[in-house]
């Protein structure tokens, strides 16, 4: 690449990550500027007839309110104005905070974490969606009550979506306005984007630059976590065209890629990911692997972002050159692409009831969940819920119980209850969203078949809508239950009731048991029949207490077993575990082995994360592996393929490689109870770092330091 | 009549996941038992045949498990911390049975053919490009019976089979190895003569000699160089690299391999104290001599790794 081009990509990462999102904690779903002026509009549009339409001209308002953000080298624009409050604004704020009570709606369920149907506002742009919007509304006979819901919401759709073409034209005259005081190759750039405003989002984009800014400018304006789809199957056209008419370069392809990649570190909190996803199949079963599918993939490596995330959907089909590619990039430590398997979520999908034209055309929206682009009501992470508490109460429960078996049924009695308990609240926070409205009209403009049905998203106009209710500590129940077992119900040592009171007591006392448990007894994550048997055992639990539960809108519920950051918040409030896990410590991630238990390497602990159907779990696996940069690079890159090829072969979800970073490794030698299972490369063989000697730790840390 | 059921071997490590012992992701067996005594040896726990006690010192906890299970007064607690005295060790292992932390570890075992071969199993899917099974040691063919039972085992479950050896064996089992094994992973740690029986045990000149026949009978093979600082880190050295290279017919490839230090801190925690330290040892200067040495002198078209990133 160009050097003006990694110039302009570093010292634009550079400018964002010394903004407000980076420097201060910015509530990201409605920033401060943003909130207020959704409050003043709130305060003094009570005439309207409806919350909803209050709601939505609340969001022109701020549209129309927001200052056009323009910065230095920025080829891809639009973002939210994030300079802080005036002290006279901050107490406006306040008043008006003081006095506003916003609607409980949607509390306790998750928002956004949505992909739109991007592709549709390429094809048509917001214009297209005006006039569908406007020929539906001329349409309605409204002498019909239940029409008069839907003119409302089309009511909705038409006024945001008008403000946003209105925010358009501002950037383009703020763009202009800047080119007056420029010269030279700034004045070209800033008239070029001008020109671009003026054109998208309101019109279909013409190339590929102009694709990217009008996803992006359409999605920055919601300021919350919607996904982009699969951006390599609706810009390939754009792309081509461009290349074709000789207007672009591969190479200029992946600088607007980065750029694009960058924007969301301006105004996403830092470590929430904004994704979009790339690869996969098409409905007939083909892999989508073209120019822009490597173009989004190159890209990570220059942009470095935190934030804007490209996903890869891994298929047999799929060249060794993409696959080595993405091993490459996280081994250097971008901590992206993430790889899901095509072929199992795709299956999962349509055991969910999707139809094969549906399930091709999934994103990750969020961590790993999976959600249909363009077609999701869904609810994803809703609620999380700690299987390690419910363990607990299972042994406050099941103190009498005379057998495993039957302790292992208190334990399910516990898990199905509380599942359908949460499932509740999660059905009054959906009624309370289709009383009221939560996301705004512009997301159910992109989400089929609100427009056609006339219905939001929250009141049910999404065709799927499923909610995927997360569990956590996953593995640490399994441990937990093999450790009951043996010590329990096998040898006798201890009751129920005397392994909960030295729980209680947070292991004092109990040093030797506790590391007993660590180092001797069977453990998830080293390939071992029992405790493979007992996941399964768990998972089949889980979806057992799903079955027959259902959304407040008649949808099913479908699991998943992933953790962002809530393993190390949940475990602050979780008591000792009977795994040997201390109080308030972190629970396990995800569904990767127990922190520290994957002590017979790499494979072990794959085949153990495989030993149950990811198909059933679409709210999301994430299968974590840490190696020394070394382990996948040079000769191992190969090597590194094979083992992804071979996990996707046996039906693994999702595999996240992380390249193991110095910190990591001086905290290793420092907690080493805590990295027993961090491979490291010495010489000719891989070894555990915690078993190595001092003077070899040290070797590593200084050796590895150069690698990254 | 013995079965392949009874033949019983002493396994010290079933690594899985093994990147550096051949193609492809690999299972190494590690055989214990060596008739060599290779001053630097990284793996000083597969010298003896017997089974031994690690004592990970770092580990232990001075919970006393240890003392009160040992019959023989080995395991001293005193002011909460352990101290072990290995001539009272009668070698029951009932110690690391009773440790709760693992600071006392058995290494060593015996196993059959088909516990061997299953555990290798286990990681079958992964060897499907190129991968398979390593037996190391150890000298393998110090159990050259067990060996060559384990070959063909994997062999008849279809596996890709590497054996690595310091050549430290009978050529006749070598010859009988080679019908079920695709590579032997062959060491060559010094020139044979008088330097050579000083660090290693022996002169060397049978090594080099069953490298030559073994190779002359068409087996394929890797030759593994450990460059020891102070010992073998010479100029001449890897001249000798080259010209035994230039003389095999069905060489691969030429691992160079720099020293490191995992055999101390095992050496020590299985109370082995007269331990080997090279001087410090300047990682540019090999590469200077393969540069200058090695490579003008090889006419054999193979190609040189450098094993030694971290």
């Amino acid at each position: 690449m160009k050097q003006s081009a990694i110039d302009r990509i570093n010292s634009l990462r550079a400018f964002y990550k010394t903004g407000p999102v980076f420097t201060e904690w910015v509530n990201f779903n409605r920033q401060r500027r943003q909130r207020l002026n959704y409050m003043r509009a709130l305060s003094q549009n009570g005439n309207l007839y409806s919350y909803r339409l209050r709601r939505a001209h609340a969001e022109a308002y701020l549209l129309d309110n927001m200052e056009p953000v323009i910065n230095d080298g920025e080829l891809i624009v639009g973002l939210p104005d994030l300079s802080p409050l005036t002290d006279e604004e901050q107490k406006e704020y306040d008043e008006l905070a003081k006095g506003m009570k916003f609607s409980p709606q949607g509390a306790h369920i998750t928002a956004a974490h949505m992909a739109l149907d991007y592709a549709k506002l390429v094809r048509v742009g917001v214009n297209g969606l005006l006039d569908e919007v406007n020929c539906r509304m001329a349409a309605l006979d409204m002498n019909i009550p239940e029409n008069i819901e839907k003119c409302e919401f089309y009511e909705c759709c038409k006024v945001e979506l008008e403000a946003l073409i209105r925010l358009q034209h501002r950037y383009a005259e703020k763009a202009r306005a800047l080119a007056e005081e420029a010269d030279g190759e700034k004045k070209k750039e800033l008239l070029d984007i001008a020109e671009m405003m003026d054109r998208v989002p309101a019109q279909p984009p013409r190339t590929f630059r102009e694709g990217l800014e009008a996803i992006h400018f359409y999605n920055v304006t919601m300021w919350d976590l919607y996904y982009f789809g699969r951006v390599d199957r609706y810009l390939i056209d754009l792309y081509n065209a461009d290349v074709a008419a000789g207007r672009l370069t591969h190479e200029d392809a992946v600088e607007l890629y980065a750029c694009f990649l960058l924007m969301p570190e301006a105004y996403i909190l830092p470590n929430v990911a904004l994704d979009a996803m790339v690869g996969g199949t098409t409905e007939d079963g083909k892999t989508v692997e073209n120019e822009v599918t490597h173009i989004a993939i190159e890209a990570i490596e220059y942009a470095r972002s935190a934030n804007g995330k490209v996903s890869l959907a891994v298929t047999d089909d799929m060249s060794d050159e993409l696959i080595k590619k993405a091993i490459r990039l996280n081994a250097i430590g971008c901590a992206q692409p993430a790889l899901f398997n095509d072929r199992i979520i795709i299956e999962g999908l349509m055991r969910a009831g999707m139809p094969r034209s549906d399930a091709n055309n999934y994103c990750n929206t969020g961590c790993v969940e999976i959600t249909p682009v363009g077609k999701s009501g869904i609810h994803v992470v809703s609620p999380y819920h700690n299987l390690a508490a419910m363990l607990l109460t299972a042994m406050e429960n099941g103190s009498g119980t005379k057998s495993f078996d039957d302790f292992y049924r208190v334990f399910e009695g516990v898990l199905h209850s509380e599942i359908a308990r949460r499932n509740i609240d999660m059905n009054r926070a959906q009624m309370e969203r289709a009383r009221n409205g939560q996301e705004s009209a512009r997301v159910s403009c992109l989400t089929d078949d609100c427009l056609k049905l006339g219905k939001a998203v929250d009141a049910g106009g999404a065709i799927y809508n499923f909610v995927e209710p997360n569990f956590l500590g996953f593995s640490n129940v399994v441990d937990s239950l093999a450790a009951i077992n043996v010590l329990v119900y096998e040898n006798g040592e201890y009751t129920v009731e005397s392994l909960l009171e030295i729980l209680k007591n947070n292991f004092d006392g109990n040093e030797a048991l506790r590391l007993r448990i660590v180092n001797k007894l069977p453990h998830y994550g080293t390939d071992d029949e029992f405790t493979n048997s007992l996941a399964k055992r768990l998972s089949d639990s889980i979806l057992s207490g799903c079955k027959g539960l259902y959304t407040y809108r008649g949808a099913t519920l479908i699991p998943g077993a992933f953790s962002y950051y809530e393993h190390a918040r949940f475990g602050r409030r979780t008591g000792a575990t009977p795994d040997g896990r201390h109080a308030g410590y972190p629970l396990s991630s995800g569904s990767s082995p127990v922190q520290g238990r994957e002590t017979k390497g790499p494979t072990a602990a794959m085949l153990s994360t495989l030993s149950w159907d990811h198909r059933n779990f679409l709210g999301g696996i994430a299968v974590n592996m840490k190696f020394t940069p070394s382990c996948m690079q040079g000769e191992n890159e190969d090597k590194m393929l094979e083992f992804v090829r071979t996990f996707m072969r046996l039906g693994g979800f999702q595999l996240q490689l992380n390249a193991v970073d110095r910190e990591t490794l001086l905290d290793a030698r420092e907690h080493p109870e805590n990295h027993s299972d961090l491979l490291v490369r010495v010489g000719g063989f891989s070894a555990y770092f915690t078993k190595l000697s001092p003077e070899m730790q040290q070797e590593i840390i200084d050796r590895n330091e150069h690698s990254i | 009549m013995s079965t392949v059921s009874d033949i019983m071997g002493r396994v010290f490590d079933i690594q899985r996941f093994s990147l550096h012992d051949g193609p492809g992701i690999r299972t190494t067996v590690f055989l214990k038992g060596c008739p060599l005594k290779c001053a630097w040896c990284h793996n000083p726990e597969s010298w003896k045949k017997e089974s031994e006690l690690f004592y990970h010192a770092g580990s232990c906890i001075g919970c006393g498990e240890c003392a009160t299970v040992c019959q023989h007064g080995a395991h001293i607690i005193s002011g909460g911390k352990h101290t072990i005295d290995r001539a009272k060790c009668v070698g029951c292992l009932a110690c690391a049975d009773a440790c709760p932390t693992g600071a006392l570890e058995v290494t060593g075992g015996e196993k059959s053919v088909d516990e061997v071969i299953s555990a290798v199993l286990r990681d079958a899917d992964f060897y499907k490009n190129g991968g398979g099974m390593t037996v190391s040691g150890g000298e393998p063919f110090l159990q050259s019976a067990f060996l060559i039972e384990l070959l063909k085992a994997a062999k008849a479950a279809g596996l890709h089979t590497a054996v690595e050896t310091s050549g430290a064996a009978d050529i006749e089992d070598m010859l009988r190895a080679k019908e079920y094994t695709d590579i032997f992973l062959f060491d060559c740690k010094m020139m044979p003569g008088e330097k050579h029986r000083k660090y290693i045990g022996s002169d060397g000149v049978k090594l080099h000699a069953n490298l030559k026949m073994l190779d002359k009978s068409g087996a394929k093979i890797i030759l593994r160089c450990p460059i020891i600082p102070s010992v073998n880190d010479t100029a001449e050295h890897f001249k000798y690299i080259a010209s035994l290279a230039n003389s095999l017919d069905n060489l691969l490839e030429i691992n160079i391999q720099p020293y490191h230090t995992t055999g101390l801190a095992k050496a020590r925690d299985i109370g082995k104290d007269d331990i080997f330290i090279p001087q410090d040892f300047d990682a540019k200067t090999f590469k200077e001599y393969i540069k200058n040495e090695l490579m003008p002198i090889l006419s054999n078209a193979v190609p040189v790794n450098v094993k030694s990133t971290v």
